[in-house]
């Protein structure tokens, strides 16, 4: 079984080949999206850190950015750096892996200010997008491929179709060699024993006790409740009523296998199969770590009809630019809702018109379209705006 | 008949696929078997319906997990969601 994909001199094929220009700091957001403007085939990567960051906040940050420019779908990065800023370039080179590819610097304070930096800024990425208008697409295997997974505003519905279909899909993804990443911490809450129970050894077992365990514990020290932000007023009003109705439906997006690891926010997988990443569940924010994390695609299922009739998903404005996100949706009204609903419509499995399989067949031929160059509804509707990288304590 | 989907034979809801009024009766899937519950009060597709009694303090079983506890004695019909029902919100030693 093959796909389409963009070769690289190492690792995992690309399924898009962008030239990301990606702002180090927030302070060079409008340097960063003014040079991709100029560029067919750039496209910016933005997000809004770069100060007051406690050191281990710095260290996810350096590596999310570093991970950005490493993501297989890149082709070139151009990193657009202020020169004297908390987030050091120098950091994120460091230890970065390119596969080949190329990585350019500009740096606003040695150039001389914003318009000569602009300046090679466009002429660094446009040399990029001359070059890799040359690449073509070549059969690559699907186990190369690695998919992240998100549901957002998930309804009743969400657990019995979408989530079980592309729980099939992903399945069948392991099966064949590739690698899942099934994120959101705060939606494993209350149903940590079913996915404890299915890790691949004891030691990946006890990293899903401590991590969902660990959640918890912060959130306790803070002195508040999780309930009251969880379930989020759009899942009560669908009919999901406490935060472990929610979990145990949200993970069965997860599919069935072995559950191979659990991974730091944004840090990619060693090996295949399904593996858990920590990550807040703000749709932005999953977004960033898969990127980072080396994610093709993301699957996200969609419940709750009229928050998500935009091209995106609940919780997010933007799309992120070089990761393509194939929708699901969990009933066939919120399908046919807006053009923007869905990619796969997994409604007629409520009234068994269609089986979780075959709905999760077609995800399935659907990733491996996606993958092969096919663009979402997410791709053609989307706007690309400001990213968000999760941090775990701000000081200013 | 509206209907609605139970996904373990241990549940004691099931998931409305269809809203139904008050006297309405549901037929009840959970994969072969079919079995009807009559609604005791209004109640929106894709919320839950309560499939037997459950005492206040017992379990809400979804998923043959339990979702939360009863915070009052819920009846066969009932509609089950946040003013009947509580997470247990933490697992943490």
């Amino acid at each position: 079984m093959t796909f389409l994909g963009y070769p690289r001199a190492r690792g995992a094929p690309g399924i898009r080949n962008t030239v990301a220009v990606i702002a180090v700091e927030l302070a060079v957001n409008p340097l960063a999206a003014r040079i991709a403007d100029e560029v067919r085939g750039a496209v910016p990567i933005l997000h809004k850190q770069g100060i007051g960051h406690l050191a281990q906040d710095q260290d996810r940050i350096v590596r999310v950015l570093r991970g950005w420019a490493q993501s297989p779908n890149v082709g070139a990065a151009l990193f657009v750096d202020i020169g004297y800023g908390m987030l050091p370039v120098d950091r994120v080179l460091d230890g970065l892996d390119a596969a080949g590819k190329p990585v350019s610097v500009i740096d606003v304070e040695r150039l001389g200010g914003l318009y000569r930096a602009l300046e090679e800024g466009v002429r660094l990425a446009s040399a990029m997008a001359q070059d890799l208008s040359e690449q073509r697409r070549e059969p690559c295997p699907v186990s190369d491929l690695t998919v992240a997974l998100k549901c957002a505003g998930s309804d009743t519905l969400s657990a019995l179709t979408a989530n079980p279909a592309c729980g099939a899909a992903v399945d069948r993804l392991v099966d064949a060699g590739g690698a899942v990443l099934l994120c959101e911490t705060p939606e494993m809450i209350g149903a940590e024993h079913l996915l404890a129970a299915r890790a691949a050894t004891p030691e990946v077992a006890r990293q899903i006790e401590a991590l969902v365990v660990g959640l918890e514990r912060d959130i306790q020290a803070l002195g508040v409740d999780i309930r009251g932000a969880e379930p989020v007023p759009a899942n009560l009003e669908a009919g999901l009523t406490t935060l472990e109705e929610k979990s145990l439906g949200a993970i069965i997006k997860g599919g069935t296998r072995p559950i191979q690891g659990v991974l730091d926010y944004g840090q990619p997988p060693l090996r295949p199969g399904l593996h858990l990443m920590d990550t807040p569940a703000g749709t932005d924010r999953v977004f960033s770590a898969a990127a980072a994390a080396g994610a093709h695609l993301v699957v996200g299922t969609a419940g709750a009809g009229p928050t998500n009739r935009t091209p995106v998903m609940m919780g997010t404005d933007t799309v992120f630019p070089s990761l393509p996100l194939l929708k699901v949706t969990s009933s066939t009204r919120y399908a046919q809702d807006s053009p923007a609903a869905a990619d796969v419509d997994a409604g007629p499995i409520a009234r068994g018109e269609k089986s979780v399989d075959e709905v999760g067949q077609e995800i399935f031929q659907r990733i491996l379209r996606t993958a092969s160059g096919r663009l979402t509804v997410a791709e053609v509707l989307g706007r690309i705006g400001t990213q968000e990288i999760a941090t775990r304590h701000a000081l200013f | 008949m509206p209907f609605a989907i139970a996904i373990h034979p241990d549940d004691n809801v099931a998931t409305l696929i269809d809203p139904v009024n008050a006297g309405d009766v549901a037929e009840v899937v959970l994969g072969a078997a079919r079995s009807p519950i009559r609604a005791s009060a209004p109640i929106r597709s894709g919320h839950k319906i309560a499939l037997r009694d459950i005492p206040q303090g017992g379990p809400v079983i979804k998923f043959g997990q339990r979702i939360g506890c009863a915070t009052a004695h819920i009846r066969a019909g009932d509609h089950v969601h946040v003013h009947n029902v509580a997470g247990f919100a933490s697992h943490a030693p």
